[in-house]
């Protein structure tokens, strides 16, 4: 499991909307709510490619201006490939 | 994961998060307590140049961090930070040398065999020696790479202009930045921006030209954003041929007819003349005025029938000065009435957007990227950006900045600085003048004459020979050439020709391996030590994270090993080698790099090159390129300084860098009592060059056989040509494939629904690809876009090979095609 801390800037009229739509968004927890629209959350997902489609789908959400991310652990994920790299060699 | 480790990396995700939006720093790293040990690095990915941190444990990386430290991105990574995990360990990973076989032996036409690397360094060898032979150092070429660290561009350099004596280098900064480059020069006499990042938080109104940042640069749009949402008086305005992202947050959004920005910046000059709002004492202070040939082609072959009539092909590039009184009447048709029909633009945007360059109580900063450099006239447009600024004398102060973003992490650092440019040598000198020759020839201690006077090939150039078998080798590195380049069915045919020979040094398998004779297998990013520069002119150093283990080898090691092979005799003139007997019997390696090893000793743990060669050869170099930067106002610190330090900008003057270059107060080699110098320009007055450039018709434009515009680019989770973002798999089934976007307009015209399989044809090849539309990119009618990611869709196939004829750059962003169902 890969676990991102992520930082999801807003239109500030429409801030409380797009926590709203976050609110059934798989794996997304929102910590903090800023004043200035800035949304602090915690994005669980199994894979990178997950997480990437993920933040995608929040650049398509209204109000959404960028999702960026302050924080990405992802040792599970990496030893099951390097281990398979290794492998292979 | 069990319940509390797993709270525990959440909670170290949300404090990383929440302390980069507040700015309180985190006390303990995350996960510290998980045993993993943490360092600094440069994000691997896009110019803005981001800080990370990097975690590793047991030999691997398994987190990153914006580094909050990092004054670029303050804690933050955009979307492409979390391809810093992966792309290392991916299971088609490169990691052993292949070469063309048959029966044992190399064949052009074989199958890939793993070899090891003095097999395939035997096999290159002999190609070298073969080719040099016969046709002398203009028959080999390399193509490099904005991707390279700082002293692989430099090691490439001293190989091919020192060592091999060959020109024929040049990078794929070529395609993203050439005509900023000659924009800078023609204006400025000296490369890159005078500004840097701190004007996102001071300027009032910013103008994107050509570039969607939101989507690319996401990190420096956040501050962008952050400034307009906490100053409600700054205003956004987005100049584009098509409708992104970056225009959902913008006050105006202007869509223009392709190639008519070049009019757009002529009336925004044209209006400040006749307001008589420009700035009368910078003007006279600080400017110079010059002109240069119209009807100077599109950097086709000359027998191209779009060349035809073009009478100044030749003198692209060249200008004499001019008068204040001339570019008045130069800007004179340029009327509101006249750009407003000609580009599309509602004329109340033009105007607004006008008003704001012509006030002189607001702060303007214009970036742009691709659409202004992937430009037939793309040098025209960058200076004419410059002209605006310039006549409001609204330049090199905080906040005051024409400013372009830069798409690859070392296209300034290295490509640019470091001069990986078939014209180019360190720190903007240039081969064809001699006292720049002169001045590497005493650095790099060369005999006179060593460095070849004639500039090589330029990148579409070096294809071109290829396919006329001028250049028989091409050694392609840290770059995806066979993707990359426009007009592609050329050059994937020259490079299967007989009489040509191509290697590719790569990390996983691309387009350009499979057109590859011998594939090397390198190391990336955190495998080796590192350095990248980014387009604030910030020098950012890394250490080696994790050892490699294997046959991955960085270019840094391919370039200097490969080069113990040549014995200077053998690559040079008998002239020349007598001119120094000393150097008799001594390899390329000798001379260009181990000379240097005295004083830096190679400890064991330095990095993987040092415990190699024996000296810590990434410092060797430095130092010795260090000598070059002090030259030309380029100022670099010591190599052990930018270890410590999350990059500096360079001019660095005694320790000190330089956010604001050509101000007095901010720049250590601006005068005092001068207000401004531009230094570049030392023969001229210390005066920035203000040029006169028409508006000019694309080489190309949609007819009634192939009626529609072709712009292509990038897309928000795919980077460049996807050789490493691609390598994801579930990433790779959610976006599959390039798609066209299309107006509803245009599909309904050709009955075309979405998801529709359609068929994008130009006069030079076709793809096919599905329909898409009202998705994230809304093109206009008439234009459709498709990005170049996707190897199955090599949409390079059917773009032009037209440059810019004074820049070389190639103009990924027009061409004319039909389309249908296929």
């Amino acid at each position: 499991m890969n676990v991102s801390g992520i930082v999801i800037m807003t239109m500030p009229d429409k801030t409380e909307q797009v926590v709203e739509s976050l609110k059934d968004f798989e794996g997304l927890e929102v910590h903090k709510v800023l004043e200035d629209g800035r949304i602090v959350a915690v994005l669980e997902r199994e894979t990178t490619g997950e997480e990437v489609n993920a933040i995608r789908s929040m650049y398509d959400i209204d109000g959404v201006i960028t999702a960026t991310m302050a924080y990405h652990h992802f040792e599970e994920e990496v030893n099951a490939l390097a281990d398979e790299m290794e492998k292979a060699r | 994961m069990d319940i509390s480790r797993r709270s525990f990396i959440k909670s170290s995700a949300a404090a990383a998060a929440l302390a980069a939006v507040t700015g309180v720093p985190v006390l303990a790293r995350a996960a510290d307590g998980e045993g993993i040990s943490w360092d600094k690095g440069a994000c691997r990915f896009c110019g803005t140049g981001c800080g990370i941190l990097i975690g590793t444990k047991n030999n691997r990386v398994v987190a990153t961090t914006g580094d909050p430290e990092a004054p670029v991105n303050r804690g933050l990574q955009c979307v492409k930070g979390y391809f810093l995990s992966k792309i290392q360990y991916g299971k088609d990973r490169l990691t052993k040398p292949l070469v063309r076989m048959k029966r044992g032996k190399y064949n052009k036409n074989g199958e890939f065999a793993e070899v090891s690397w003095e097999t395939a360094f035997d096999v290159m060898e002999e190609k070298f020696k073969k080719v040099l032979k016969k046709k002398g150092p203009d028959g080999i070429s390399m193509f490099g790479s904005g991707q390279w660290t700082i002293w692989e561009g430099y090691a490439a350099v001293k190989l091919m202009k020192a060592g091999f004596r060959s020109n024929n280098l040049d990078p794929n900064a070529r395609h993203c930045m050439a005509s900023a480059v000659a924009g800078f020069i023609q204006t400025f006499g000296i490369d890159e921006p005078m500004g840097c990042y701190d004007d996102l938080e001071h300027a009032d109104v910013f103008v994107t030209w050509g570039s969607n940042m939101a989507e690319m640069h996401p990190i420096l749009f956040s501050r962008l954003i952050n400034r307009k949402l906490s100053h409600p008086h700054v205003k956004y305005y987005h100049l584009s041929t098509i409708a992104n992202r970056s225009g959902g947050v913008a006050d105006e959004v202007m869509v223009f007819t392709p190639h008519t920005d070049l009019a757009i910046a002529n009336y925004m000059a044209h209006y400040i003349i006749k307001n008589n709002a420009y700035n009368k004492e910078f003007v006279e202070k600080h400017c110079n005025f010059k002109i240069g040939p119209t009807d100077i082609g599109y950097g086709l072959r000359a027998n191209h029938p779009l060349e035809k009539g073009q009478k100044n092909r030749g003198k692209a590039g060249s200008g004499k000065f001019t008068t204040f009184e001339e570019l008045k009447k130069h800007v004179e048709p340029y009327t509101l009435k006249y750009v407003s029909k000609l580009s599309g633009v509602d004329s109340k945007q033009l105007l607004a957007l006008a008003k704001e360059y012509a006030d002189p109580n607001k702060k303007v900063m214009s970036l742009w990227t691709m659409g202004m450099n992937q430009h037939t006239r793309g040098t025209w447009q960058n200076e004419l950006v410059y002209v605006i600024h310039l006549l409001m004398g609204k330049i090199s102060t905080p906040g005051n900045s024409p400013f372009s973003i830069t798409g690859q992490p070392s296209a300034c650092g290295t490509a640019r600085e470091v001069g990986t440019f078939a014209h180019r040598l360190p720190s903007d000198m240039v081969v064809k003048k001699k006292a720049h020759r002169d001045a590497a020839e005493k650095i790099w201690d060369l005999p006179e004459g060593t460095i070849n006077p004639k500039v090589g090939t330029h990148a579409i150039k070096m294809m071109r020979f290829l396919e006329d078998k001028k250049v028989n080798i091409m050694w392609v590195a840290c770059a995806n050439a066979f993707q990359d380049f426009p007009n592609l069915n050329h050059w994937i045919k020259a490079a299967r020709d007989p009489e040509n020979f191509i290697v590719v040094s790569e990390i996983y398998p691309s387009a350009s391996t499979a057109m590859a004779d011998v594939v090397l297998p390198t190391s990336m990013i955190f495998e080796k030590e590192g350095a990248y520069g980014n387009a604030e002119r910030r020098t950012q150093f890394w250490r080696q994270q994790v050892k490699v283990n294997d046959d991955r080898r960085s270019d840094l090691w391919q370039f200097a090993e490969f080069s113990k092979r040549f014995k200077l005799e053998e690559v040079w003139p008998a002239k020349l080698m007598a001119k120094r007997p000393d150097l008799k019997g001594k390899t390329i390696y000798d001379h260009m790099f181990s000379r240097l090893a005295s004083g830096y000793p190679g400890k064991a743990g330095m990095n993987d090159e040092a415990l190699h060669f024996g000296f810590y050869i990434q410092k060797a170099l430095w130092e010795e390129y260090r000598k070059f930067a002090a030259l030309k106002n380029h100022d670099l610190a010591p190599f052990d300084t930018y270890h410590q330090v999350r990059g500096l900008r360079w001019p660095v003057v005694n320790g000190k860098e330089t956010q604001w270059r050509f101000k007095e107060g901010y720049d250590p080699y601006v005068p005092v009592g001068s207000g401004w110098s531009f230094y570049g320009n030392k023969k001229s007055d210390n005066r920035a060059n203000v040029w006169l450039r028409p508006y000019a018709e694309p080489p190309e434009p949609p007819d009634k056989d192939y009626p529609l515009w072709l712009c292509t680019g990038r897309v928000l989770e795919h980077w460049h040509s996807g050789t490493m973002t691609r390598r994801v798999p579930e990433l790779h089934r959610a976006v599959p494939n390039a798609t066209v976007s299309i107006h509803p307009a245009d599909a309904k015209g050709h009955g075309i629904k979405a998801n529709d399989l359609i068929k994008v044809e130009s006069r030079r090849g076709h793809i096919v690809a599905r329909a898409e539309i009202n998705g994230r990119n809304r093109v206009p009618k008439g234009l459709i876009y498709v990005p170049w990611f996707d190897e199955s869709i090599l949409i390079n196939k059917v773009t032009l090979d037209a440059t810019c004829p004074i820049s070389k750059q190639a103009d990924f962003k027009k061409c004319a095609v039909k389309i249908m169902k296929a």
